[in-house]
């Protein structure tokens, strides 16, 4: 008799190992997908022109060739970065503030920079470069703050959260006054800023941003144990051997990094931070292992699509990008949030 | 297990207070041995979650050390202490949905490097089975019941293998067919595996029937020591400050029930 409980057993335990290996094949599976996807969706982006969509682009001239190398090809490359990094300081967000509702813009590095962006208008600053550079800066501030306030060994993840917002409403605040005082023509510029733009960037740009977002990618995903086990709970975290402290700062240095470069060159291009990692975990579930490449591929579909809809929607006009992603992901968010009856978060 | 000299968790005399006019615990001096139960009973706010906390090195007392196998518990690497000491907490607090083979693989995580070895999967298809919750394995744990919750909670904290394992009210939300099923559980493990349990418990009868020594805690005060000595109409009533009685059950087993005084 205990010979046949113990086979039975066995048998449970064998077959429980091959569901999970075999659900974990599933989710790289579904990340090679989302990978072709990814790449098709950068074909059309880099195909696309003010004449209509298409995955081949025209070399038909030489100004088509010089187009394509100095203006569209720097463009599509800084739409991937964004997309990656925003992607990745919400689910990183997400993650340490233990909230859906997280994301860089809610951590207020987003008002920080356009307040930062809006004082080197103000002041008229000779160059575009002077902007990129107060924007960042004031983005970092901001994320000093929240670091200041994450050093604080107490303090909850709601602090951060209700620190995060307090500042985004001062920035806010600031940013109102300057257009209160400044010119119409000021007032244009600031406001134009925040809309989101990636016409603005060039090779240099590009090179810079991937300096400051690709390096963190990876350091971020070896966190994903980590991370994985903060799910469950800090105190858990820290009873399972994780330094739930040196953790959050950790992370909030990356964020602070990834996103203040996406944003400081761009502008403000709302949603893809908290709406991505959403996605992804309703695909790949919340093991930040495949959750974070899935939350980047989402992000780099995002942004691609949302920057080929810009440029062809209503051409020759270029309606800002800031625009589109949320009327793109929106109601693309909403449809995905109805159709599945699960729920995914507590 | 190998054997390991001085296979204990000890308290010596820790003092702990969260400030300076409240002391919860004053020089509380107790082990928790190998195949050991020990219950932590006391009110409310009485200092149980506290001394887990202690333990887990999350808090830091004011005097006194803890040592986990002969090492002090703070000087420990993280990873090294939770390879000796498993928690389960009284509830799940996820902040997103886990399936349950998720959730309890995470115990593995002093074990794991980038990615879960096949022991580890392993291991956790093993405890699994052991608790007859092989059948749920991919459900979201935040749709389960309380009874099954908690049993998720235990399996993480087995899967850990460790040498102790601490319980902060894992009878809390159960049923009590579910209470006898976890605690007859935790005693078969403790007894086989000779696995050294603190157990927080708020019902004295389960407590007298289940654990080998008690630590009964009050108001900057406690009492120590085997289960049948300490637990006794004048300490419960002075402890938690309400009239007992006690009844003897008339069986062979001869187990005394404790029940307050209701006016």
């Amino acid at each position: 008799m205990g010979g046949f409980f113990f086979a039975r057993w066995l048998f449970m335990a064998i077959n429980t190992y091959n569901n999970f290996v075999i659900l974990q094949k599933k989710k790289l599976f579904t990340i090679f997908i989302l990978f072709l996807f990814a790449i098709v969706s950068i074909l059309i982006a880099l195909g696309s022109d003010e004449e209509g969509l298409s995955f081949i682009p025209k070399f038909s001239s030489d100004m088509d060739n010089k187009i394509f190398l100095l203006l569209r090809l720097p463009r599509i490359a800084m739409a991937v970065l964004v997309g990656a990094g925003l992607a990745m300081s919400g689910t990183l967000a997400q993650a340490i503030l233990r909230n859906p509702l997280a994301s860089p813009f809610t951590l207020g590095i987003s008002s920080g920079a356009s307040f930062g962006a809006a004082i080197s208008v103000f002041i008229n600053v000779m160059s575009v470069w002077w902007t990129i550079v107060w924007a960042f800066v004031f983005a970092m501030a901001t994320s000093a703050i929240i670091f200041g306030l994450a050093r604080i060994k107490n303090s909850r993840p709601e602090t951060l959260i209700l620190g995060g917002v307090a500042v985004m409403f001062l920035f806010g605040a600031g940013t109102s006054l300057l257009q209160f005082l400044a010119t119409e023509f000021q007032i244009q510029s600031i406001v134009f800023w925040g809309f989101g733009n990636l016409g603005r960037a060039g090779w240099t740009e590009v090179a810079i941003a991937a300096v400051c977002i690709i390096p963190p990618l990876p350091f971020a995903l070896r966190l994903s144990w980590d991370l994985n086990a903060l799910v469950l709970g800090e105190e858990t975290a820290q009873a399972l051997g994780v330094n739930y402290h040196a953790l959050r700062l950790k992370c909030i240095a990356l964020i602070s990094l990834m996103s203040a470069a996406a944003i400081c060159f761009t502008g403000l291009i709302g949603f893809i931070g908290l709406v991505s990692p959403h996605i992804a975990r309703m695909f790949l579930g919340s093991e930040h292992r495949y959750l974070m490449p899935g939350a980047i591929l989402f992000g780099v579909i995002l942004v691609s699509l949302s920057d080929t809809l810009s440029r062809t929607i209503w051409s020759p006009q270029v309606v800002p990008i800031g625009i589109l992603t949320s009327f793109l992901g929106v109601p693309f968010f909403l449809w995905i949030l109805l159709r599945n009856k699960k729920e995914y978060w507590n | 297990m190998s054997k390991i000299k001085n296979n204990t968790i000890q308290f010596n005399d820790i003092s702990f207070s969260y400030n300076l006019y409240n002391t919860i615990l004053e020089n509380l001096s107790f082990s928790v041995g190998e195949g050991e139960i020990v219950g932590l009973l006391g009110p409310n706010g009485s200092g149980k979650t506290t001394i887990f906390k202690l333990i887990l090195a999350l808090l830091k007392p004011q005097a006194g050390s803890i040592l986990i196998q002969g090492q002090d518990n703070r000087l420990m690497a993280t990873f090294e202490r939770a390879k000796k000491v498993a928690y389960a907490p009284q509830d799940f607090t996820n902040s997103f949905p886990t399936t349950v083979f998720e959730s309890v693989l995470m115990g593995r995580r002093p074990y794991i490097g980038w990615g879960p070895s096949e022991t580890d999967i392993q291991r956790t298809a093993e405890i699994l089975e052991s608790l007859d919750l092989s059948d749920l394995a991919e459900r979201q744990v935040n749709r389960m019941s309380g009874g099954q919750k908690q049993k998720v909670i235990l399996a993480r904290a087995l899967v850990q293998d460790t040498p102790f394992v601490l319980l902060d009210e894992p009878t809390g939300n159960l049923d009590l067919r579910r209470q006898v099923e976890v605690l007859n559980l935790m005693r078969n493990i403790s007894q086989n595996k000779r696995i050294g349990i603190l157990i927080a418990l708020h019902d004295i009868n389960m407590a007298s029937y289940y654990t080998d020594k008690v630590v009964l805690l009050s108001d900057n005060n406690y009492l120590y020591g085997n289960t049948k000595e300490i637990i006794n109409k004048d300490t419960l009533e002075k402890i938690y400050g309400v009239d007992m009685n006690s009844y003897m059950v008339v069986s062979e087993s001869k187990e005394t029930i404790w029940f307050p005084k209701i006016n």
